[in-house]
């Protein structure tokens, strides 16, 4: 268990989901993936998701749970579709008027991190319109991908293909600071949040002791 | 300096269990807070949590506001019931809360 929750990764989700409609975690995976690997050649730090070879590619299980965890705290409303091709349901997101509340709290954040935003942004402009299957053809395609290389089918099942932790003396990262970071813990917690309006109701009625 | 401590901030402070040392040790602190040591606490960056400052003290958060600093943007949203702006060198100790170890 990690001592520093990942928000960044949190934030990038709701971004990317502010954008993008109807999608489920491959294709964040897949586009998380080449927006790390694009910023990694870069030396630049954005989402910090370690990716593995699995099945489909490169996949990391944490991309699921975060997107889970943001449905659950209803930053984005999940649906269930079922995909003919593969006779499975999936789970495919939305952005929901939390998300946009949240991203548009944070507009200050975004635009000291504009370098990695607008980089973020560049990505969604050119794969966005992709779906996961998409995706993961055109990642499988290419020629040479991650840190060794090569071509993905090369990479060994469960072998790391990018970790952005890699890189050495990033020239930016995207990491909150302090102050941030504890924002962004309440902004993205319901019953935090709850309980400090609480809190302001409780002064507002005479609920308090004066020392 | 003088402090109030909200129902809810009391409460919390039972739920999570706090050792007494703890809180002595906090109250104290807050109690021998001069203006200019109270000014230096930074506020939180984004949403209504703006006008609270924050305290940390190790995996602890505790929201409080300044009445010198709140009073003039923030007194109309807070309405609070003793509001004196003839004594503005309070704090107000609204919540505090425990960093999480995950998101779920």
């Amino acid at each position: 268990m990690s001592e520093r929750i990942q928000y960044e990764n949190l934030i990038l989700n709701l971004y990317l989901f502010s954008r993008i409609k109807n999608r489920g975690n491959m294709f964040a995976a897949k586009l998380f993936y080449l927006f790390e690997e694009d910023l990694f050649k870069k030396r630049f730090i954005g989402p910090k998701y370690k990716m593995i070879k699995f099945q489909y590619g490169p996949y990391n299980n944490r991309i699921r749970s975060d997107l889970i965890a943001l449905a659950k705290n209803n930053f984005l409303k999940l649906d269930m579709v079922y995909y003919d091709d593969y006779d499975l349901d999936y789970n495919v997101y939305f952005k929901n008027k939390n998300t946009q509340k949240f991203l548009k709290e944070i507009d200050e954040l975004i635009q000291e991190n504009s370098v990695i935003f607008n980089r973020f942004d560049d990505i969604l402009n050119e794969f966005g319109h992709y779906n996961g299957k998409d995706l993961k053809k055109y990642i499988y395609s290419l020629e040479k991908t991650g840190k060794l290389e090569k071509k993905i089918e090369e990479y060994e099942m469960g072998e790391v293909i990018l970790d952005p932790c890699d890189l050495q003396e990033p020239k930016f990262s995207f990491k909150l600071e302090e102050d941030w970071y504890d924002t962004i813990e309440i902004l993205l917690d319901p019953k935090l949040k709850q309980q400090l309006q609480n809190a302001i109701e409780e002064v507002q009625h005479g609920n308090f002791t004066r020392l | 300096m003088d402090y109030i401590q909200t129902t809810p901030f009391k409460k919390q402070i039972r739920k999570l269990r706090l050792s007494s040392e703890l809180i002595k040790s906090i109250l104290h602190e807050f109690d021998n807070m001069d203006s200019k040591q109270v000014s230096q606490y930074p506020y939180y960056k984004a949403g209504i949590y703006k006008m609270f400052k924050k305290y940390r003290i190790g995996r602890y958060r505790i929201f409080f506001t300044y009445c010198k600093e709140s009073y003039n943007k923030y007194r109309h949203y807070l309405n609070c019931s003793f509001c004196d702006e003839n004594n503005l060198e309070l704090i107000v100790l609204f919540d505090i809360q425990k960093r999480s170890f995950d998101y779920r």
